[in-house]
């Protein structure tokens, strides 16, 4: 019979139900019997005993909670019954040792990429618009769509079609059809054959900042697209500014600079006050980005190491599988990587409170170690000054599925960084060039931080749900993980991979964890294209840390 | 591995470079390891076989200077003066550089359209079995015939024709390339570098199709395992960049399968310069 329950860790008192388990039932773990005093949906908790008001709750071995009110052994606990609680932490005390995992079976593998000049290689070949600002947004839209149709990077417009269908009907006076009209889900609309085959897209991005905010959040701006110019699934890119804003062209230059100093990809920008019209900037930006794309369909995949990779790793819409199937399956994919000499970025720091001392003690060196710390004091320091705290990340949806307390939750999201020594730690946006695991420091928020991540330099982002999201980027593939089965059936449309057999005891987080690096590195050759690139999922939004002005 | 099957260095001087003519002005200047290596960053090869421009020992003690502590030369084709009494001794100071791997005359420069079959010459091409050299052919279309019976007479010599034997893409035509080549790839030691197109190719105006139909007629001729491509970098800057000459033959072997790829992008290579995995 398949396990009804599970203990994560010999120091937990509590037990997760891996199936919905009903008031009164008993269960039997590791010899004990359980009767159950509440029903217990999957997912959720219940007391391996009596908990006194004040008792602390572990989980993962770590501190999650602690009860706010008495809790019987064989109660599920909630939001009513547990309070946030984590573990306090200190400076590096001890090192811990790190046995990589066996990479025998991947040292010969590579993946095909575009390799860049600088050094990088990539696993898409993008040109890239980008606005300094705000203003400038209109602009982007209206190059856009001159591009994209022209070029034949469009994809069959099915939504618009579907309208088009409508307002037929509507024309001729069939206003009960309306109502009756099944839309077709398949457009018989032939993809449009594209005028640059070697480029992947043209990618226009559009955001709200550049000007108006702290000149922290304008100059991390700059930094931020720096970033992406500089990622190597950027073969060049057409900048636009207006000239005013607190996004600087100059700034925006150095911050490139920053990240490297022999940058040296075709770069063209426009400044709308110094060319005077829109029309004459618009002119000039689509004779160049033209010249660049001509420049940019030379690039052809060649093979390369893994350990050119840099991969994101991020959870969203996490649900109570999260850290017991996908995230530890990603781990176990970032271990494998960093053993092979490749990057990976785990970031989310409101995520990763109560299991600060468990990364503290990985990091490579004290100066590692330090610079996490500061990062996480500042931010906690940050959220207070507003009147928050790290404690109110988990959603409503969280919540409803188990995770009750943000120590809870970070337990499980922290298991995405595997094992392995932390050897860096970034702030935000800043760019990752340290290999093995890198710590960055930015909110939790699915968009921004996967905007983040690839602002970094992440050149696949594995991203786990337990819940479902769409999420996607502009100019590097999201792999997404379902932590169970059932939403890789009803969700089919967004997950690229289920890892549910974990729960069912079907796989081991092992085997799961090289299945998904196997799927990554066809992903990374362009072998396979992802969901949220299939559905053209490009979410592109900065993290702004100040306030307005 | 990809491997770049044909490029040259050099240190411009106006004297030992006379070919370089005003219209090739843009290889008036050095070019050296580092410069190929920019070139292989962007385009994701990892080794070349740098072969001869000038016609000296000097110019074969040199490239295997730079060769030795790079990386990215995996092989050297030298210069030897192969009509010589003394060849044998010229070969016998390098031989045992593991780099050295092959040996070329400008035989497209020699006025004797024989030059191939002069006894001397046919001579010194026998020594080379004996050092594990293997000789690359440069000829015009024309030359094919004569190359043919020149090769029939060495059946354990490793020969590659350089560059399709330059064919005449200018003008579009594809004879006497084909009967020619033809001829040649009969015998089984014979390969073919896939290089130099573009340069013959109207360097202001050409487009990859100008190329295929030669590229179809040395894959017929030779089978896809004895077909190696090459840049014949920096010559093939006269016309294209180092990513565009590359990518006439990528695209081409494009829609063949990845073994096929493999073979013409590397591996014919290996096998036929016997070259050490690094």
């Amino acid at each position: 019979m398949q396990k009804q329950v599970l203990q994560l860790d010999p120091r937990d008192n509590v037990l997760i139900a891996l199936a919905d388990l009903k008031q009164g039932q008993t269960v039997v773990h590791a010899g004990d019997d359980y009767a159950l005093v509440s029903s217990i949906p999957a997912k959720h908790k219940f007391a391996m005993q009596d908990l006194a008001v004040g008792s602390d709750v572990v989980m993962y071995g770590v501190l999650v909670g602690k009860a706010s009110k008495p809790v019987k052994r064989g109660e599920l606990l909630t939001v009513g019954n547990l309070h946030h609680q984590a573990a306090p932490f200190h400076e590096q005390s001890e090192a811990s040792r790190w046995t990589p995992p066996d990479i025998s079976a991947w040292k010969q593998r590579s993946f095909m990429g575009y390799h860049r000049a600088d050094g990088q290689v990539g696993t898409r070949n993008y040109w890239l618009v980008v606005p300094l600002v705000f203003c400038e947004n209109r602009n982007i839209v209206n190059l856009k769509q001159a591009f994209e149709e022209e070029l034949g990077f469009t994809t069959p417009q099915i939504y618009r079609q579907q309208v088009a269908e409508l307002a037929r009907l509507y024309r001729a006076g069939g206003n009960a059809e309306i109502k009756e009209k099944r839309l077709a889900e398949n457009s018989p609309v032939p993809p449009s054959s594209r005028l640059f085959e070697h480029v992947d897209g043209i990618r226009f991005l559009l955001h709200e900042g550049g000007c108006g905010g702290t000149r922290e959040d304008s100059n991390n701006l700059c930094g931020l697209i720096a970033g992406y110019i500089n990622h190597p699934n950027v073969a060049g890119a057409t900048v636009l500014s207006l000239g005013c804003q607190n996004a600087q062209v100059g700034i925006l230059r150095q911050e490139i600079r920053r990240r490297n100093p022999n940058f040296a990809k075709p770069l063209f920008v426009l400044e709308q006050q110094q060319s005077g019209s829109e029309f004459a900037m618009l002119s000039d930006a689509i004779r160049q980005t033209f010249e660049g794309l001509v420049e940019a369909n030379q690039a052809r995949r060649a093979a390369a190491e893994l350990s050119h990779l840099c991969v994101g790793l991020k959870c969203g819409g996490s649900d109570g599988f999260s850290g017991i199937s996908a995230n530890p399956a990603v781990g176990h994919a970032s271990d494998l990587l960093v053993a092979l000499g490749a990057r990976t970025i785990l970031s989310e720091f409101p995520e990763l409170c109560g299991v600060e001392q468990e990364l503290i003690n990985r990091a490579s060196s004290t100066e590692v170690a330090d610079r996490f710390i500061k990062l996480m004091l500042d931010y906690a320091a940050r959220a207070k000054a507003v009147h928050a705290s790290f404690d109110m990340n988990p959603s409503p949806g969280n919540m409803r599925d188990g995770l009750l307390t943000d120590a809870m939750k970070s337990a499980g999201a922290a298991k995405k960084g595997g094992t392995s020594p932390v050897t860096a730690a970034l702030d935000y946006p800043e760019y990752s060039t340290t290999p093995g695991l890198n710590l960055q420091c930015t909110p939790g928020n699915d968009v921004e931080c996967v905007t983040a991540q690839v602002g970094a330099g992440a050149s696949v982002v594995l991203f786990t749900t337990g819940l479902g999201t769409p999420t996607g980027n502009p100019i590097a593939p999201v792999v997404k993980l379902s932590t169970n089965s059932a939403l890789a059936g009803r969700m089919a449309d967004i997950i690229d991979i289920d890892t549910g057999a974990i729960i069912a005891g079907e796989a081991t987080i092992e085997q799961m964890g090289e299945k998904v690096l196997d799927l990554m590195v066809k992903v990374a050759s362009g072998e396979v294209r992802t969901k949220a690139e299939q559905n053209m999922q490009q979410d592109f939004i900065p993290w702004k840390r100040g306030v307005s002005l | 591995m990809r491997i770049d099957a044909h490029q040259h260095f050099w240190r411009y001087n106006a004297d030992e470079f006379d070919w370089i003519d005003d219209s090739m002005s843009a290889l008036r200047r050095d070019f050296g390891p580092a410069d190929l290596k920019v070139e292989f960053d962007r385009t994701g090869f990892q080794g070349s076989i740098a072969v001869q421009a000038r016609q000296s020992l000097e110019e074969t003690r040199w490239l295997l200077d730079l060769a030795a502590p790079s990386p990215l030369i995996l092989g050297v084709v030298g210069w030897f003066d192969l009509r010589s009494p003394d060849l044998r001794s010229q070969l016998r100071e390098f031989a045992g550089n593991p780099k050295l791997v092959g040996v070329r005359h400008v035989v497209q420069g020699e006025p004797d359209d024989r030059f191939l079959l002069r006894p001397d010459f046919l001579r010194g091409i026998g020594a080379l079995e004996e050092f594990d050299l293997a000789y690359d052919i440069l000829i015009y279309p024309r030359h094919l015939p004569v190359a043919a019976e020149f090769v029939q007479q060495f059946p354990r010599q490793r020969f590659v024709l350089d560059h399709l034997a330059k064919p005449l893409i200018k003008s579009g035509s594809i004879h006497p390339l084909e009967e020619g080549m033809r001829e040649l790839a009969k015998f089984p030691n014979v390969y073919c570098k896939l290089s130099g197109m573009v340069t013959e190719a109207d360097w202001g105006n050409w487009k990859p199709e100008h190329m295929r139909p030669y590229l179809d007629i040395a894959l017929d001729c030779f089978g896809p395992e004895r077909l190696m491509i090459g840049s014949d970098w920096p010559v093939c800057t006269v016309a294209a960049s180092y990513a565009q000459t590359m990518n006439v033959v990528l695209d081409y072997f494009g829609k063949y399968p990845g073994d096929v790829q493999d073979a013409v992008l590397g591996r014919n290579a290996e096998r036929f310069w016997k070259l050490k995995s690094q």
